[in-house]
This record gives structure tokens, C-alpha cells and sequence, in this order.
């Protein structure tokens, strides 16, 4: 059964003796998961089923079938919810991505100070989501706000980044692209400097251009990086809750509620807590669906990649 | 040769535009924080704290910043210790003895994608109709254990690749002197695995240092992060531009210490994920 790790035979007899050995490491945190995890876990399942009012604990819960899924998924508040949470977590990564491999790349041309650009780019990382949104919320004031100030100097006049509807989710966006970019640039850096060299040296030999280069050597043999970039940072992003909470509340009316928004409202405002378990349902198979085609489309890129090198 | 310097002085400017455009939000804050109250409502905005204070700082520890701090320190430590006490034994488990077949660690990641808002949900209810023993709202430990949840596959997934390469030779030297597994783990793996250990450690630390949707559900007067404090002055009257600001950096300049101090090993566990996935 376990050929590969232990490889002298001594060893593999000892370990028949005691073969516990194994579940004694790893009981601790399945226990844990287990507990704390997918039980309260399968109880939301459950609990998506009934008919409960949380504020009222004394009636107890009662099968409702499917009518909780049904109330959420009729209510143009979910399909909103997903407009904004699919808009920020698929045009987003794939723009943070572009801008992080270009710097990563722009990095790669100088030879010094590139150690101390690293470091200083690693700051907005280390800025806590729910800091880092109240300070973009100061940045975006309408009436003292930089920003406006900025736009009123060079002729565009002062913008309602956070009050308009439509310009709201695009802050929100903005926001993203500044914790995500210095990510997507470290992931990328690290990428490139795994590539190996010599394809580098003989496509000098062959005295291709830069352009060439990046687009028939550095983009496909970067892909399987920029595709988990993706995924890490789709996932990030669809569970976006401070930015949302703190710089726009969701508003102004849903513009910018995303889905885990919702779920919050719901249950801390409306307290429903059987629709915000059909919705947490429903996001959880939504991220599953979604990473699963995508490291399908990995499993798939890599082994070409081997195949091709 | 002329180009290439070109080229170079004009990826210099780029990266310099960047910088500043990237740095640009941080430098507004400390700007907000160090200039007087009466200086924030002024048009045009001063880019510079014309005059200089401290009291934001002050008044900022008044209004339960320092409290902050120490809740965010405990919670961060508390996280980081059980995640990896119980990530790294996973881990090695997995790593020695492919535990559990190939799909275990995809199983403990998948947990990762478990969206914190579905726990959240989860523990609502739980805790709400308290039918099980679960740790009370409001509380340092309950933060702990729903950090860990989230945190711990990520240490299984970094650590179990780390355990791997270590070789097995002086495992086997040491079974066959009747050491014992338990302190073959501890003597043996843990200061081998140090480096990842550290990668790890300040990746832990840093998901519990920013935390935020756990303690808008779980936490309100007795247990208040740094996250938790900011957006709850925000919804007093008069938003306290300056002490919210001067708050943020409590939160903010431990973490580019620590982020600065261990930059290899944030570097590394950041893009290991990535590049071992």
C-alpha cells in the first residue's frame, strides 16, 4: 500500500507492528474539522430545509422543503448579488493578473534596487482589508477627499465615487486592485524566476525580439501560474465582505452588495437564517463548481507543459 | 548599448509612477493621522500635515486602540499556534504515510474553500440554539478556533510538501535506536522543516491579524480586533477621521515590522502555495 515514502524494508516491518502510528498525527485536526467544521456545516444543509425564526427559538424548526431555495433564488436581490460578485471576482484577477506580471517582468529588466521595490510593493499586502477600505473610503470623499481634488485640478470635476450607483461597485473594484496587483506581482516574480534559462539564452541565440519571446516562451510556460493566480484570487475576491461593509455598506440601495454581503444581511439584519443557509448553499456549491473546472483546465495545461519540455 | 540604458531609465520611471501610485493611499492615512482636527475640513486638502500632532495617536489609544492591539495579538498568536500545531501533525502524517490515499489532501483543501460566510452562518445558528458545546460569542477562544478552521488546510498543504523532502535516512537511523515517533517529530522533522515553519507561522498570523467577517458576526463589546475597532468608530456621529487613521497604524506598523523582518519567508509563503499547487 505504501511503497513510496519509507523506502528500507526494516522500517516497513516496524510500521506494521504499530500502524497507528499515521492516525495518531493526523486524528488531531480531522477531529477538529470534523467538530468544528462540517457539522456545523451539515446542520446549515439541514437547516437550508426548515422552517425556523431565530428569533423566536422556543417553536421548534419544521421541514419547508425546497421553499427556502426557492424564496432566495426568485428574489432579484440574489441575481444582483451575483452580478456584483462575479463582476469583481472575474474582470478583477484577470486585470490584477495582467498588471502584475507586467511589473514582475518590468522588474525583471533592472538589475538594481529591485530587492527594495519588492519590499515597499509588499506593503498594501500587509494592510488589513477592513483598514485599507476605510482608508480608500477617505481617499474617495466627495467633498475633502484627494481624489476629487486631483480630478477638479486637471478639469474632470469631483466624482461620487461611493454615492453614484454606478460608479460605487467600480470603487469597490478599484480598491481590489490595489490589495490584489502587489499579490499578483510577487506570485508572478517568483513564476518567472522558476523558468528555466537556458530556453531564455538559445532564444537570444536565435535573436528573437522581447515581444517575441514573451509572447512564444514566457506566456506559455507562465500559464500554469497565471491560472492559480486566478483561481486564489477568484476565490478572494467572490468572499469580498470588508471592502463592501465598510466603503460603500452594500449601497447605494444593492449596488455593490455581493454575495456574501447579502448572506450577512439577511442573517445579522433580516434575521432569516433558513434563506441565508439555502444562500450559503448555494455560494458554496457556486466556488466549488467554478474552482473545479478551473484546476480540471490546470491539471490539463500542466501536463502539457511537462509533456512540451 | 544606448537603448538598453534608455530602456532601463524608463523601466525605472514606470516602477516609480507605481511605487507612488501604490503608496499614495498609505501616505494619505498618516498624513490624516498626524494633522490637527480642524485641518481635515479644509479645500483644497493639505498633502502634508502642515501641523504636526500626536493627539490622534492618543486619542486613538483612548477609544480602545491599545485594547485592540493586545485582542489582536492573543487572537493572532492563539490562531497560529493551533493551526500549525495541527497542520504540521496532519501534515506529516501525510507526508510519511500518504494518509488517508492521494484525494486526503485535497479533501483538508477543499476545506480552504469553504467560504467564511457559510461558517459564519453556521456558527450563528449553532451558537443561537447552543444544542452543542462550542465556545461562547464574544470571545478570544471562539476567534481562535474559526481562524484555525480556515487557516489550518493551508498549513497541511504548505507543510506536507516541506515534510516531503525532508529524507528519511535519519528517521529510520533513529526508529531503529527505539526513539519514538513523537520525539522523532520534534527533534527531528520540526527544525528540519524550520524554514517553512516561519513561512507558514507569519502567513497565519498575518490571515488572523486582518480577519474581519468572523468578528462583525461573533465579537461586540468584550473581545474588539483591530479590524472590529475601525469600523465601529466609523458609525459614531462624527466620524474621528484622525484617531480612526491613527488606529489603522496600530494595526498596520506591527505587521510591516514583522512583514519587513521576514520578508524571505512571506515572500516564500505566499507564492509557495502557488508554485507547490
Amino acid at each position: 500500500m505504501n511503497k513510496t515514502i519509507i523506502g528500507s524494508e526494516t522500517v516497513t516491518v516496524h510500521k506494521k507492528r504499530r500502524d497507528l502510528t499515521r492516525w495518531y498525527f493526523i486524528m488531531p485536526c480531522l477531529l477538529f474539522m470534523l467538530y468544528f467544521a462540517i457539522v456545523p456545516t451539515i446542520y446549515v444543509i439541514q437547516m437550508s430545509f426548515m422552517k425556523y425564526q431565530v428569533l423566536m427559538p422556543d417553536i421548534p424548526p419544521r421541514f419547508a422543503g425546497l421553499r427556502n431555495f426557492i424564496r432566495v433564488m426568485s428574489s432579484p436581490e440574489f441575481y444582483n448579488s451575483l452580478r456584483v460578485s462575479f463582476w469583481l471576482s472575474i474582470t478583477g484577477p484577470i486585470v490584477q493578473a495582467i498588471a502584475g506580471l507586467g511589473l514582475a517582468i518590468l522588474l525583471n529588466t533592472i538589475a538594481r534596487g529591485r530587492r527594495i521595490i519588492m519590499t515597499i510593493m509588499l506593503i498594501p499586502m500587509l494592510v488589513a482589508p477592513a483598514i485599507g477600505a476605510f482608508i480608500f473610503k477617505t481617499l474617495y470623499d466627495y467633498q475633502w477627499g484627494p481624489l476629487n481634488y486631483i480630478l477638479r485640478i486637471i478639469g474632470i470635476g469631483r466624482i461620487r465615487w461611493v454615492s453614484d450607483p454606478d460608479l460605487a461597485l467600480f470603487s469597490l473594484w478599484l480598491f481590489h486592485f490595489w490589495v490584489a496587483t502587489p499579490f499578483m506581482m510577487v506570485l508572478m516574480a517568483a513564476g518567472l524566476s522558476s523558468l528555466p534559462q537556458e530556453i531564455y539564452e538559445s532564444a537570444a541565440l536565435q535573436s528573437r525580439s522581447g515581444w517575441q519571446t514573451f509572447i512564444h516562451i514566457t506566456l506559455p510556460l507562465m500559464k500554469p501560474y497565471i491560472i492559480l493566480a486566478l483561481i486564489l484570487k477568484f476565490i478572494d475576491s467572490f468572499q469580498g465582505f470588508a471592502d463592501a461593509y465598510i466603503i460603500t455598506k452594500g449601497g447605494p440601495g444593492t449596488s455593490t452588495e455581493s454575495v456574501p454581503f447579502l448572506t450577512f444581511r439577511m442573517t445579522l439584519v433580516g434575521f432569516d437564517v433558513t434563506s441565508a443557509s439555502a444562500l450559503s448553499i448555494i455560494q458554496l456549491i457556486i466556488i466549488l463548481a467554478v474552482v473545479f473546472t478551473f484546476i480540471r483546465t490546470i491539471g490539463i495545461k500542466t501536463g502539457q507543459q511537462k509533456a512540451n519540455v | 548599448m544606448i537603448r538598453r540604458k534608455s530602456s532601463i531609465v524608463v523601466s525605472y520611471i514606470l516602477l516609480g509612477i507605481v511605487l507612488i501610485v501604490f503608496l499614495f493611499p498609505l501616505y494619505w492615512a498618516l498624513n490624516t493621522a498626524l494633522k490637527p482636527y480642524r485641518d481635515f475640513f479644509l479645500d483644497p486638502p493639505l498633502f502634508w500635515p502642515v501641523t504636526f500632532t500626536l493627539k490622534n495617536f492618543i486619542d486613538g489609544y483612548v477609544l480602545g486602540g491599545g485594547k485592540a492591539v493586545v485582542d489582536s495579538t492573543i487572537v493572532a498568536v492563539g490562531t497560529t499556534l493551533l493551526s500549525l500545531i495541527l497542520g504540521v501533525t496532519a501534515a506529516y502524517s501525510i507526508a510519511r504515510w500518504k494518509t488517508g490515499g492521494s484525494a486526503m489532501p485535497y479533501y483538508i483543501l477543499s476545506m480552504k474553500m469553504m467560504p467564511p460566510v457559510v461558517i459564519a452562518v453556521a456558527y450563528y445558528i449553532v451558537l443561537k440554539r447552543s444544542f452543542l458545546v462550542y465556545p461562547p460569542f464574544d470571545t478570544h477562544i471562539l476567534l481562535i478556533l474559526l481562524y484555525s478552521l480556515i487557516n489550518t488546510p493551508f498549513v497541511v498543504w504548505i507543510m506536507k510538501d516541506f515534510i516531503a523532502e525532508i529524507p528519511v535516512s535519519m528517521e529510520e537511523a533513529a526508529l531503529l535506536a527505539g526513539v519514538s515517533r513523537l520525539r522523532i517529530f520534534v527533534d527531528i522533522i520540526l527544525p528540519l522543516a524550520r524554514p517553512g515553519l516561519i513561512a507558514t507561522a507569519i502567513i497565519s498570523f498575518m490571515y488572523s491579524w486582518h480577519e474581519f467577517i468572523f468578528t462583525i458576526f461573533f465579537t461586540s463589546m468584550k473581545v474588539r480586533t483591530i479590524p472590529k475597532l475601525v469600523p465601529y468608530l466609523v458609525t459614531e456621529k462624527e466620524p474621528l477621521w484622525g484617531a480612526i487613521n491613527a488606529v489603522g497604524f496600530y494595526g498596520i506598523i506591527p505587521m510591516l515590522i514583522i512583514g519587513f523582518v521576514l520578508q524571505k519567508h512571506l515572500i516564500k509563503g505566499l507564492s509557495y502555495g502557488a508554485l507547490k499547487g
